[in-house]
């Protein structure tokens, strides 16, 4: 399992992802966002999936890009935060 | 546990550095428990230009164009300086005239309010209960689907505006040429060196960018996340204040006879509301509005703009409080602000 990020550009958008993708990642949550991602006081999603499945989280996460505003999606590692996608 | 000690760091730093450089600047002339104000400094600007003609509060304090070129210096160094606007603007102008408003109702931004609590002023734990409750009325919007919708990128030059304007700002300062107000009495003409002031506001303003200090932010998190880190850094600025004023002998613990203060505390806490939630739709307090404008943001830049258009209404209009107490302008003023931000909240819900 890989911990994973989307930014937003909006708290709507973080909150209406939240409300979206609920029962579709294992331990969705809205949290701060970490500041080595953002020097903005925002809000992101963090949630975990599988090594296998990240096509799928892309996936899922790429079709609701534009409408929850989100702003980057990142896999945690060992040393900080892989940028897997940039949406905006 | 390494991560957590990390997030924590600079932020714990940013508030104790902010905190002692408050008292410093206390000691060496700036008005009692007002080593910092982002409302009262603004209200001094607005003076010194004359857009307001109280002779008592008129000087262009250097700590606000340092504040503002601190973040800018930071920003670029960290590579974080984005020129972005388009959110909303004169919803954000007008919000930042009201938090105005409420603030030298009060008399105090948030950071004041922490630093008068740090002199033992004991109104200011009423000016953070209504703050508090403020953020906790925007939470709720936020929770509901409240947004001002995003910002948009914009030519590198919109964002170097704001540190062009600190930089000017700071040239009427040195130059002081005829049209220039400066106070010979009252709080405008109690002030530190010019150049302590400004390394105080360079100092405030990059480590405020590098850490994110926000007093709306933090509260905003507790509420929302049950995080601590933000409003870390603002028990760090009490603390420090605190310790600096005990050493320095200025610790008193009152209600009444504090210095730029009242006791009216329906007024004190209204006021206080009416920042709160203001800031949480503008996203931050007004140090943090400082912060991003000197950042590139067009917008946070406009609430600035609303900031001393509101301190200037303030002095025209008899809306500002005194040591003597509010106005009966003043409390409307307060009352027309929270229908304004109840009404923008409601016309800015979105659906989920």
């Amino acid at each position: 399992m890989h911990d994973y990020i989307v930014t937003f550009l909006t708290h709507f958008g973080a909150s209406l992802f939240l409300r979206r993708m609920t029962g579709k990642f294992p331990g969705l949550q809205l949290q701060p966002t970490p500041r080595v991602l953002s020097a903005s006081c925002g809000v992101c999603a963090a949630f975990r999936a599988g090594e296998s499945t990240e096509c799928d989280t892309i996936s899922l996460v790429s079709a609701l890009a534009e409408e929850s505003e989100a702003e980057a999606l990142y896999r945690r590692t060992a040393s900080g935060y892989d940028r897997l996608l940039t949406f905006d | 546990m390494k991560s957590k000690m990390s997030a924590y760091f600079p932020i714990l730093i940013a508030g104790a550095v902010t905190g002692l450089l408050a008292v410093l600047l206390t000691v060496n002339g700036n008005p009692a428990n007002m080593g910092f104000c982002i409302a009262c400094f603004i209200r001094d600007i607005a003076g010194g230009l004359g857009l307001h003609r109280a002779p008592v509060v008129q000087y262009i304090r250097p700590e606000i164009p340092g504040l503002v070129l601190g973040a800018f210096l930071m920003s670029l160094f960290r590579r974080e300086f984005r020129a972005q606007s388009g959110s909303a603007p004169l919803t954000r102008f007008l919000l930042g005239v009201f938090v105005m408003i409420g603030s030298l109702v009060f008399l105090g931004c948030p950071l004041r309010m922490v630093l008068r609590l740090a002199g033992g002023d004991l109104n200011a734990l009423v000016g953070l209960a209504g703050f508090a409750c403020g953020v906790g009325v925007g939470a709720v919007f936020l929770n509901k689907g409240f947004s001002l919708r995003r910002a948009y990128s914009q030519p590198r030059s919109e964002g170097y505006i704001p540190a062009a304007v600190a930089l000017g700002l700071l040239a009427l300062l040195v130059s002081a040429p005829a049209f220039i107000f400066f106070s010979e009495s009252g709080p405008g003409s109690l002030h530190a060196p010019i150049i302590l002031a400004l390394a105080a506001g360079l100092a405030v303003g990059m480590l405020a960018q590098y850490s994110r200090l926000c007093m709306m932010g933090g509260i905003r998190d507790l509420f929302l996340f049950r995080d601590p880190c933000l409003i870390s850094g603002f028990c760090l600025i009490f603390l420090a204040a605190l310790i600096g004023n005990a050493v320095n002998g200025s610790l008193h613990f009152s209600f009444a006879d504090q210095p730029v203060a009242h006791t009216e505390s329906l007024w004190n806490f209204l006021g206080m509301l009416l920042v709160g939630l203001g800031s949480v739709f503008l996203g931050g307090c007004p140090l943090r509005q400082l912060i991003l404008a000197g950042s590139g943001s067009g917008d946070a830049g406009l609430a600035v703009l609303g900031l001393a258009a509101g301190a200037a209404f303030c002095h025209n209009f008899g809306l500002a409080s005194s040591a003597s107490g509010t106005t009966p302008a003043g409390r409307a003023a307060v009352i027309l602000g929270l229908a304004f931000c109840l009404v923008v909240g409601l016309l800015n819900l979105r659906k989920k």
